[in-house]
């Protein structure tokens, strides 16, 4: 027989005294804490905190950022997510700026760390479903490829981020290796995911020089606030990658949450955010081969999904969430027919 | 009974939730609740669907030889191929998202016309 795991709240105390001290500060007071909607693979936890003296005095808004209790394995611990949150944010991104962390697991149970809390909101069905979305959604958008063009500027190597595997043959060819490496892994055959495998390993495109990808850049991650974007979420899968992946994996329909004419997150048509990209990173992206990716985008998602479903069928983590999103691929088996079906 | 499962008791456990739980939810317990009527749904989807996905990949000895012959590179791109995987998605998402799978479908015919 299995069982839920229960989620605790960390220890307040555990947590103000170790933070006075990180901080050097005489004192720290958490006023509120509170847990946030989402992550399926992560904790977020709102934290009010009052610092008396230290690096960071003052009233201080933050998340805490922690394991959910069972965690995929391509994301990244907390401390590997710390340090990209900290060369995302020295390239200029729109990074939550990270304040610090703990990786003694005797402070809370877990690792985690602080970073700064963002305005707005990140719900994507929100983002897509206001009413003022046709004002707003193509500047956002442009901005949004401003945001991922700076990112894409990191290349490596890249002091810090060593621990983060530098692709040595084509990004494609290594993604489909693992995938497939995932199916092999999941209880049930999927033979539309190995059709579509079959198929991206026989049209890859010409590898571009690798960056630093977010590999999760989506609606959803990023926070809106007044139309604007404030802040990029969720760093967790951040990797070394052909920088046309992270396009795709934006652009994909299984992201646009229900605006399917809206190519850029279904929040805008795909040219502003493209003109915001070209204009930073000064590379002009192939409209050809986006196609590709937004295959491999809906691949991997359909792979996450199942991978989510099992968590739940395994009895690891019993959650109606994630028994729900293994369900979820054939939603993403059909974009993919219909992606090839077009391509060819 | 189908396939070992209780259809009476399903489709009344379905109707009384929804009839009289699912109004009286508020604030995050209506997500909950949302979640528990789409798994209600799927469940009983699941349980009287008159076409099984996996019969659609019967030409290809089934989903499990499919997809091992794929691999093996055993089993090449075809127009036969990709007619049955459509039709075995199809009717996944009869099941498990019959208003996804009808707005495809409106919106295939659409960019026909």
């Amino acid at each position: 027989m299995s069982m839920t795991l229960v989620q605790q709240a960390p220890d307040r105390q555990a947590l103000a005294r170790w933070l006075t001290d990180a901080l050097g500060a005489r004192s720290v007071t958490i006023a509120a804490m509170s847990k946030l909607s989402g992550g399926a693979i992560q904790e977020n936890w709102s934290l009010d905190a009052d610092c008396d003296g230290g690096s960071h005095p003052g009233a201080r808004q933050w998340v805490l950022r922690t394991d959910a209790p069972s965690s995929i394995s391509t994301s990244h611990g907390r401390a590997q997510e710390f340090a990209i949150l900290d060369v995302a944010c020295q390239a200029g991104v729109s990074a939550p700026q990270p304040v610090v962390l703990c990786t003694d697991k005797r402070v809370t149970g877990r690792p985690f760390y602080l970073m700064a809390r963002g305005r707005g909101t990140a719900h994507a069905r929100r983002i897509a479903r206001d009413p003022a979305l046709s004002d707003f959604g193509p500047a956002l958008a442009m901005q949004l490829g401003e945001e991922l063009a700076r990112l894409h500027q990191v290349r490596p190597p890249v002091a810090g981020l060593d621990f983060l595997p530098v692709p040595q043959g084509h990004p494609a060819q290594l993604r489909i290796d693992r995938y497939r490496a995932d199916l092999d892994a999941l209880p049930d055959p999927h033979p539309v995911l190995e059709f579509a495998l079959n198929w991206l390993e026989a049209h890859k495109p010409a590898p571009n020089p690798v960056v630093l990808c977010h590999t999760d850049f989506r609606t959803g991650n990023y926070m809106v606030d007044g139309g604007e974007l404030t802040v990029i979420l969720d760093w967790e899968f951040a990797s070394f990658s052909d920088p046309d992946e992270d396009i795709g994996w934006f652009m994909a329909r299984c992201w646009r949450f229900g605006n399917d004419h809206l190519e850029a997150g279904g929040i805008a048509g795909i040219e502003p955010f493209l003109e915001g990209y070209e204009r930073i990173s000064g590379r002009r992206v192939d409209r050809g081969v986006l196609p590709y990716w937004q295959v491999m985008a809906e691949l991997r998602w359909a792979i996450i999904a199942l991978q989510q479903g099992e968590r739940c069928n395994s009895g690891t983590e019993i959650t109606q969430e994630l028994a729900l999103s293994g369900i979820m691929s054939p939603e993403m088996e059909l974009n993919i027919l219909n992606l090839i079906e077009v391509a060819a | 009974m189908s396939g070992g499962i209780n259809l009476g008791l399903l489709r009344a456990a379905r109707a009384e939730f929804v009839d009289l739980v699912l109004p009286r939810l508020e604030g995050g317990d209506r997500y909950t609740g949302a979640m528990l009527k789409r798994s209600l749904d799927v469940l009983l989807a699941e349980a009287t669907a008159v076409k099984p996905p996996e019969a659609a990949l019967a030409d290809f000895g089934g989903a499990a030889a499919l997809a091992r012959g794929l691999r093996e590179g055993l089993v090449t791109d075809s127009g036969g191929l990709r007619a049955a995987l459509r039709s075995y998605v199809e009717r996944k998402l009869e099941i498990s998202n019959p208003r996804l799978l009808q707005a495809a479908r409106a919106a295939s015919k659409e960019t026909k016309a």
